[in-house]
């Protein structure tokens, strides 16, 4: 065997020392959602996602660790384990034949997810993203109940919680009330073409998580506040 | 009226009067957007700010630079002339710059590749982005805000380009901006001092730490259990960043107080213990002394760090067992092979003038700088390659345009002629600019 049959390690090689930042996707799939709407939203994730990597690659601060639920008349894990962004491939979202839009049952499995224990002390504060098309339909008391148990748990209280809204009828005050944040407003895609764009939106977002002094409501104003999507991808890191 | 520019619109450059049409949008920001221009049949880039309050001070701080002329160091993407619609147009201001080729990218998505620069590379970066702001410190200016996102590099030539020059500027001098959080030196962020040549220079050993060890030299165990989700959640990240990098910052390898050490796993472990000493010395000086004392003394200044890095280039070999790239240390001999953990010999040495060392081990290049110093582009004399016939050794090869003569131990004088390859072993050398001698090693 000669030394070029060896895979030898030339170089140390691990990347640089950062964060965890759990950003967790609770994708609605409920019957409503079938068609061209599941479609668009399975393209828009995968096209975020394929852009937060590119993120995720290019800085120094914060490794992004991707899961999923998928949620109708109950919720289940699409993508169970903290998976590196960079490393996942998009498995499609399927709607579930006349399923509701339960949102307190996908509340309840983060919750799980995020209670003090089962997710690192140095973790960046995560991210939570609620992709829906309508309102929500739980039985009586079990939204609140879910949204509840998730902002009982310091992280998911700490969480930047985002919400998009496919269709313009789907923004509810339910959704506030998941965000929790009256600076942070429902990003509305008015039809399946928009969904890619508001994903890239909150994406920043999530991507500016992990700054100096991200505080909320100055993250909120950064994004929200003034020009499109893409006014934040430059000059974010400065403080002025 | 709006304040962005958009593509097709005209501008005039304010120094030459030259028209130049506005293209498609490459950035944007807080402060403003950078679109791509066409002068003729060239690109550039403007950068386009929003109107501000303080946009006169601004203004006239980039107009200060636009007539200085030429950038202190090539690496400095520079606002060549001020911008200015040609019809009405936004109000705001601009200003003409290069556009930075796609060959560069961030310094972190370089050091995140599974395929990581090679050591000598990394070197090679470290001491570019020192050659960049000595220069600009050394025409009385500072950078204020050098930190990954300002600073890029061409992985296959270890060039960089320094971005978002409107910063710039002199010391004393109007400040727009403090820098970026955890780049930033601790005087800054205690509110005691504003951006300056010294606190550059914490920036700078900053940068460097992350290029060579992986990390950030301030973010160990001790800033690790101060985040907590019980209670209230985490303190947010300001207030971490005040105490651990501003009131309170203690460097993850200080030899007097272990508490901030790199967490368990944390690659900056295995990162540092394979670098030689006198490396290691430097960045203990830079985030010790230099995290206390805010002065030019206290801080570590390009000088010190283009010496070391040119010596920690000088130092790259081959674990003749296993391959993996390694440094040698003549302070620790013996140390092990991080990858195979046998215990590294002596390599072959060329001693240069002024107490230089060259390791031989393959791929090392001999340059004019080595026999006569010089800080421009360096001319390749000698490059070591393996030896045709004798696995594990090394041969010089003269890629220069004079012939070398060397007396080996025990052997008669020799040439070695341009384009001959010489068996590395124990001998003096004459360049002809200047003596040295190679010591075989014990390999």
């Amino acid at each position: 065997m000669t030394a070029h049959d060896t895979p030898t390690l030339r170089m140390p090689g691990g990347g640089i020392s950062r964060r965890p930042l759990h950003l967790i996707l609770l994708a609605d799939c409920s019957g409503g959602m079938k068609g061209e709407k599941i479609q668009a939203l399975n393209y828009a994730i995968a096209d975020m996602l394929a852009q937060l990597a590119i993120w995720d690659r290019a800085q120094e601060q914060a490794q992004v660790f991707v899961r999923a639920v998928a949620f109708a008349t109950e919720a289940v894990w699409h993508i169970p384990a903290p998976t590196p962004v960079v490393d996942l491939r998009w498995r499609p979202l399927q709607p579930v034949p006349r399923g509701l839009t339960n949102m307190g049952t996908a509340f309840q499995l983060v919750a799980e997810a995020l209670a003090p224990g089962r997710i690192e002390r140095r973790a960046l504060r995560p991210a939570l993203l609620l992709i829906t098309d309508g309102l929500a339909t739980d039985p009586p008391g079990r939204f609140e109940a879910g949204l509840n148990a998730l902002l009982a748990t310091p992280a998911g209280r700490g969480a930047l919680r985002l919400s998009v809204a496919i269709g313009r009828d789907a923004r509810s005050e339910a959704l506030n009330r998941f965000i929790g944040d009256p600076s942070v407003p429902v990003l509305v895609a008015d039809s399946t073409s928009d969904i890619s764009d508001r994903l890239v939106v909150a994406s920043l977002a999530v991507s500016r998580m992990s700054e100096a002094g991200a505080d909320r409501a100055a993250l909120a104003d950064r994004l929200f506040g003034h020009g499109g999507p893409g006014d934040s991808i430059f000059g974010q890191d400065t403080i002025i | 009226m709006d304040t962005l520019i958009v593509p097709g619109q005209r501008m005039r450059l304010l120094g030459s009067g030259a028209i130049v049409t506005v293209g498609r949008r490459i950035g944007a920001g807080g402060q403003g957007v950078v679109h791509v221009v066409q002068l003729g049949e060239a690109s550039f880039a403007v950068k386009w700010f929003r109107p501000n309050l303080r946009q006169e001070g601004f203004r006239a701080c980039i107009e200060a630079l636009v007539r200085r002329g030429r950038p202190p160091h090539e690496a400095f993407v520079w606002p060549i002339d001020l911008v200015e619609p040609l019809d009405a147009g936004p109000e705001g201001f601009g200003y003409l710059m290069r556009l930075v080729e796609p060959r560069f990218v961030p310094i972190p998505q370089v050091l995140n590749e599974r395929q990581q620069p090679s050591f000598r590379v990394l070197a090679t970066i470290g001491r570019e982005l020192v050659e960049a702001m000595a220069a600009l410190h050394a025409t009385g200016l500072c950078y204020r805000d050098f930190s990954f996102g300002n600073v890029w590099v061409d992985p296959a030539t270890a060039q960089i380009a320094v971005l978002d020059n409107d910063n710039i500027g002199s010391e004393g001098g109007e400040v727009f901006v403090k820098g970026t959080g955890r780049f930033m030196a601790p005087e800054i962020l205690r509110d005691e001092a504003l951006p300056s040549t010294v606190t550059d220079l914490h920036s700078l050993a900053v940068l460097l730490f992350f290029v060579l060890v992986h990390g950030h030299p301030l973010l160990g165990a001790r800033v690790d259990s101060s985040y907590t989700w019980e209670g209230g959640g985490h303190l947010t990240e300001l207030e971490l960043l005040l105490e651990h990098f501003g009131r309170d910052p203690l460097f993850v390898f200080d030899p007097t107080d272990a508490a901030n050490r790199p967490v368990p796993g944390d690659r900056m472990l295995v990162w540092w213990e394979l670098y030689p000493e006198f490396v290691r010395q430097v960045f203990t000086r830079a985030f010790t002394v230099g995290l206390r004392d805010a002065t030019l003394g206290g801080r570590v200044t390009e000088g010190v760090w283009r010496r070391v890095l040119l010596r920690l280039h000088d130092s790259v070999w081959s674990c003749p067992r296993c391959g993996a790239e390694v440094f040698h240390d003549p302070d620790r001999r013996g140390s092990p092979c991080w990858a195979c953990r046998l215990p590294l010999p002596v390599p072959p040495l060329l001693h240069l003038p002024n107490g230089r060392e060259l390791v031989l081990g393959e791929g090392a290049e001999l340059t004019d700088h080595h026999l006569t110093g010089g800080r421009g582009a360096p001319v390749v004399l000698g490059r070591v390659e393996a030896h045709p016939g004798r696995p594990g050794q090394v041969v010089l090869r003269n890629v220069g345009g004079r012939a070398w003569r060397v007396a080996p131990d025990g052997e008669t004088l020799k040439a070695v002629h341009p384009g001959q390859r010489l068996g590395v072993r124990a001998m003096s050398l004459d360049f002809g600019p200047a003596r040295a001698w190679i010591t075989a090693g014990d390999g």
